[in-house]
């Protein structure tokens, strides 16, 4: 799988670099700039960018508007935003133009080598990975008294996960719950958030993405 | 820069109706009194003042003073209204802390000495511009009363002449008016001594506020600092030397203890991130105020609408204190309101940015100090504000609707052209 890196630090882009090329992802090229980056992913159209969202020269959020402004040009390009802080706004953005294969995660997370490859594949594929922090920051807006609040704890977590991207499969690991049971919880989810059912899996973490930043109700 | 003088204003050049001119004739008629009740007070003083020997004088004394306030408060007014632009109050302290109290203060404050020369020049300054349309108006008449009704061609000559003196009335109004006017605002308006001595004391309490307020603050990021990240780095540092002993007779062990510092390194992070997203949120650099005010707004339970329109980025400073302002707001909204729907407007007007945070909840907000919190509280939002000569008003009444109104004046906020 070809992947793209734009990150400042040699110390963190040296790691991603070992990190990614370890767990057999081929890095067809590493840059440190935002304009650089525009070039690398017109030029390699890669499976997959990582990337910093703070970039030179600016040292603003460059490694962002540049991964959108690539997405423009090249619809569902994957693009996996690392940053060392979320903010919903940006979340927003990159998730506004409803193609999938976006992610959008705390550097903190890259401790967690295998979590973190997984969530590289999974944008690679089109899916989504969003930060814990992001979706806790956007469940935490909606108020107890309303459709949120009606879930039962387990469906909550079972929609946390969710939310960040994560497959049935992989809910149904972190919580030693059969993939069925999983199924089960995601029906009682959808019924009473009234959102209509998919058989797409992305389709389905969009619609919840979708309706938690919705204006809460 | 041009002032904005309203339109009921009488001043040279102004165009005058009917009523204006009324007005302007019975103000210099007014003058004229306050002229000649202002020497009666002057007396009044003088008698207060030689008596006060014996100690008789000084309730006359004080109530001489009460009555020229009451007066020079009344050409005030009277000056402001005819000239457009208030007058201000030039006094240091009223006369309501008890009798030998007040007259020591009023023996102090030089506002009080410029009354009395406003008081002993304004019955001739009455009296001279006041003369000068009675004087007109007085030889118009004598013309209707002595040359009319001689033969046509006097009439006419005569009913020319009284024409012109009535215009020259007339057109004299205003200027007289104008000339009134300033001579009040020369005596009776703060001198720019006093001006700038309360700007001085202004900006003085607002300094040390900022001073204060930025002590705090670092105190406050060294007590994080050391509570939060570098406590967790030497806890990290701990377990990571105990796991590098470890590792060679109890692997089971080390991996545990190198876990551990996973999350230690981890809460450090989110920790750092809190701290960071304190001092100067990297959403603000990124996108300025408008679009860190958007992502503040975010975050908010209750939906908010947005309406910012800002022709550039303000200087950092002022954005970060109107950013931190904002996000105040938004926190007591989100708190305490009880609101279903809340709103952001701000808009660069006349020199400031302005900018109001309202909600549709149940209102009574106030501006109290926050209790022991310094950094908190709408009353540490207006703190902050002071500091950049901002202002901040709320207006909450029972029931509802609230709106928080900061004002803070910045100028490189202006187009660039």
């Amino acid at each position: 799988m070809r992947v793209v890196i734009a990150e400042d630090l040699s110390l963190l882009r040296d790691g991603l670099i070992r990190l990614l090329t370890a767990n057999d992802f081929d890095v067809v090229d590493a840059v440190d700039t935002g304009p650089r980056l525009a070039e690398a992913l017109r030029q390699h159209r890669p499976d997959v960018a990582v990337v910093d969202v703070r970039l030179p020269p600016t040292l603003t959020d460059e490694g962002l508007r540049v991964a959108i402004a690539a997405r423009r040009e090249q619809p569902g390009l994957p693009v996996l935003i690392l940053s060392q802080y979320v903010e919903q706004l940006y979340a927003r953005e990159l998730l506004s133009d409803n193609a999938g294969g976006v992610g959008y995660l705390l550097k903190d997370r890259i401790a967690d080598v295998d979590q973190f490859v997984d969530a590289v594949r999974r944008v690679a594929a089109g899916g989504t990975a969003m930060d814990a922090e992001v979706i806790s920051q956007l469940l935490s807006r909606h108020r107890a008294d309303r459709p949120i609040g009606q879930l039962t704890p387990r469906e909550r977590e079972v929609l946390e996960l969710m939310a960040e991207g994560r497959s049935n499969a992989a809910i149904a690991g972190r919580l030693f719950v059969t993939e069925k049971a999983i199924g089960k919880h995601i029906n009682n989810i959808f019924g009473k958030l009234g959102l209509a059912q998919s058989e797409d899996d992305n389709r389905r973490v969009m619609a919840v993405l979708a309706f938690l930043q919705a204006d809460p109700r | 820069m041009t002032e904005q003088v309203p339109a009921s204003a009488v001043g040279p050049g102004s165009r005058l109706g009917l009523r204006q001119g009324g007005r302007a004739l019975a103000g210099l008629g007014l003058n004229l009194f306050t002229g000649f009740v202002g020497l009666f007070f002057l007396l009044m003083a003088g008698i207060g003042l030689v008596t006060a020997i014996a100690g008789v004088g000084l309730p006359i004394l004080y109530e001489a003073l009460l009555g020229i306030r009451r007066l020079t408060r009344l050409q005030r007014r009277w000056a402001g209204q005819l000239s457009g632009r208030p007058l201000a109050s030039p006094y240091v302290g009223g006369l309501d802390r008890g009798m030998f109290a007040s007259l020591r203060a009023a023996a102090l404050d030089p506002a009080t000495w410029r009354d009395i020369g406003w008081l002993a020049l304004q019955p001739l300054v009455a009296l001279a511009l006041g003369l000068v349309p009675l004087a007109l108006l007085i030889s118009a008449y004598s013309i209707f009363d002595s040359a009319m009704g001689n033969g046509p061609a006097q009439d006419m000559l005569g009913l020319v002449l009284i024409s012109a003196l009535v215009a020259a009335t007339w057109w004299l109004l205003p200027w007289l008016t104008a000339a009134q006017c300033a001579f009040s605002r020369w005596l009776l308006s703060p001198s720019s001594r006093t001006e700038l001595t309360e700007r001085v004391s202004q900006l003085f309490a607002s300094r040390a506020d900022a001073v204060d307020a930025q002590s705090v603050e670092l105190r406050r990021i060294e007590r994080d600092l050391h509570d939060g990240a570098q406590a967790r780095l030497v806890a990290l540092a701990m377990d990571l030397g105990l796991a590098e002993k470890a590792i060679d007779e109890n692997p089971a062990i080390a991996k545990q203890l190198v876990s551990a510092s996973r999350a230690s390194a981890q809460q450090a992070l989110a920790d750092l991130r809190g701290l960071v997203r304190g001092i100067h949120p990297p959403v603000l650099a990124d996108r300025g105020l408008a679009g860190a005010i958007e992502a503040a707004a975010l975050l908010c339970p209750v939906p908010i609408r947005l309406d910012i329109i800002i022709p550039a980025r303000p200087e950092p400073p002022v954005e970060s204190a109107l950013y931190f302002a904002a996000a105040e707001a938004l926190t007591n909204l989100a708190k305490h309101s009880d609101a279903t729907r809340g709103w952001i407007r701000l808009r660069y007007l006349d020199g400031a940015l302005r900018l109001v945070i309202g909600d549709d909840g149940r209102g009574g907000a106030a501006l109290q100090p926050a209790g022991t919190d310094d950094s908190g509280g709408l009353a540490g939002i207006g703190r902050r504000l002071a500091a950049f000569d901002g202002r901040l008003e709320v207006v909450s009444p029972v029931g509802g609707p609230t709106e928080v109104i900061m004002e803070l004046p910045c100028a490189s906020s202006s187009p660039k052209t």
